[in-house]
């Protein structure tokens, strides 16, 4: 049993599949459909792995997620993952752990580099054309 | 303006918005996309002589160019009633206090009132043909200081300390300390100016 993905008119969908030997070679069936890559990139959600052994019996999901994972996921799928985690972002910020890092202190020089990327970021991003106006560069 | 005329208009400004969502759906890059969609939600509300500022999280993360991100975008505004109209035009849905747009993956929070920091200290950005008011670097500094002396986000004093580093040339410090002694912070003011 291994994980195929199907591009469809440009979005890629996972299914898992399997390799069936006949007379004329191997041919792939397809077994299951777990949902558009954006949605199980981070881990097949629970209701689909539920879904999924009520229909085809027990699945090493472990395995499963791990292949998932060493599928590369290009820009507008990262895109669109960080839209759909966005109520899970606004969830976090409303927690008490506002800043997501916890008590997890930044290692010596972590942050002076931060701020020498943000500097560059935003020189990068930004033309100053006033004293106090800037032009945001529109890729 | 006659009935015909009005109904015109708001026909066409609301397919010139259902353009802009569409525009924006392309747009790879999503601190272009925000800044945008603030720049049409302000050129929308200046038309009506009204103003909006970018403010919270979200500026810290375009002063930060996105070294600080943030999960929605907190603007101000002199009228929240008409930027909730604008809001609506675009496709956003009010919950609770954020107005969410799921096809673009933006939610909206508008906050309080108008702030009570100096506007001329803001920054203007040009967006494409828009314009952006994002408050100054001076309110944002005290107003992270206050959220760490006040609400304990101790995350924040790390925005305050990279914000100083960063823009410390062109700071107003007068205005910064008066600012900071108004809001109560002026005694971890001096930590902010110590990066590590």
């Amino acid at each position: 049993m291994y994980v195929r993905v199907k591009k469809i008119s440009a979005k890629r969908y996972v299914y898992l599949a399997e390799g069936k030997s006949s007379s004329g070679g191997v041919r792939q069936k397809i077994l299951a459909y777990l949902g558009p890559i954006v949605k199980v990139a981070a881990g097949v959600p629970d209701d689909v792995e539920k879904r999924v052994d009520r229909k085809i019996g027990v699945v090493d999901w472990k395995k499963v997620n791990m292949d998932i994972r060493k599928i590369p996921i290009e820009f507008g799928e990262m895109q669109d993952m960080r839209r759909n985690q966005l109520p899970t972002v606004i969830r976090l910020r409303q927690s008490s752990r506002r800043d997501g890092r916890g008590l997890m202190p930044r290692a010596t020089g972590e942050l002076t580099a931060l701020a020498i990327l943000a500097e560059r970021g935003f020189n990068e991003m930004f033309e100053r054309v006033g004293e106090r106006t800037y032009r945001m560069r529109i890729r | 303006m006659s009935r015909r005329k009005t109904s015109q208009s708001s026909t066409k400004r609301a397919v010139r918005a259902k353009a802009l969502v569409a525009q924006l759906r392309k747009e790879q890059n999503l601190l272009n996309l925000k800044m945008l969609l603030l720049g049409y939600i302000t050129y929308r509300l200046e038309k009506a002589k009204q103003h909006v500022f970018l403010v919270g999280g979200q500026a810290v993360e375009t002063y930060t160019a996105g070294q600080f991100t943030t999960g929605d975008m907190d603007i101000t505004t002199t009228d929240s009633k008409a930027t909730g109209r604008v809001l609506a035009s675009l496709d956003f849905e009010q919950i609770g206090m954020i107005w969410l747009n799921k096809r673009l993956g933006v939610a909206v929070h508008i906050v309080g009132l108008f702030p009570n920091a100096d506007l001329d200290k803001a920054r203007n950005m040009e967006v494409g043909p828009y314009k952006v008011n994002v408050i100054g670097v001076e309110d944002l500094i005290v107003d992270r200081l206050a959220h760490v002396k006040f609400f304990k986000v101790a995350g924040d004093m790390e925005k305050a300390k990279v914000l100083y580093t960063n823009f410390k040339r062109q700071i107003d410090e007068n205005y910064l300390r008066k600012t900071a002694k108004k809001r109560g912070v002026e005694d971890i003011l001096d930590q902010a100016k110590v990066l590590e």
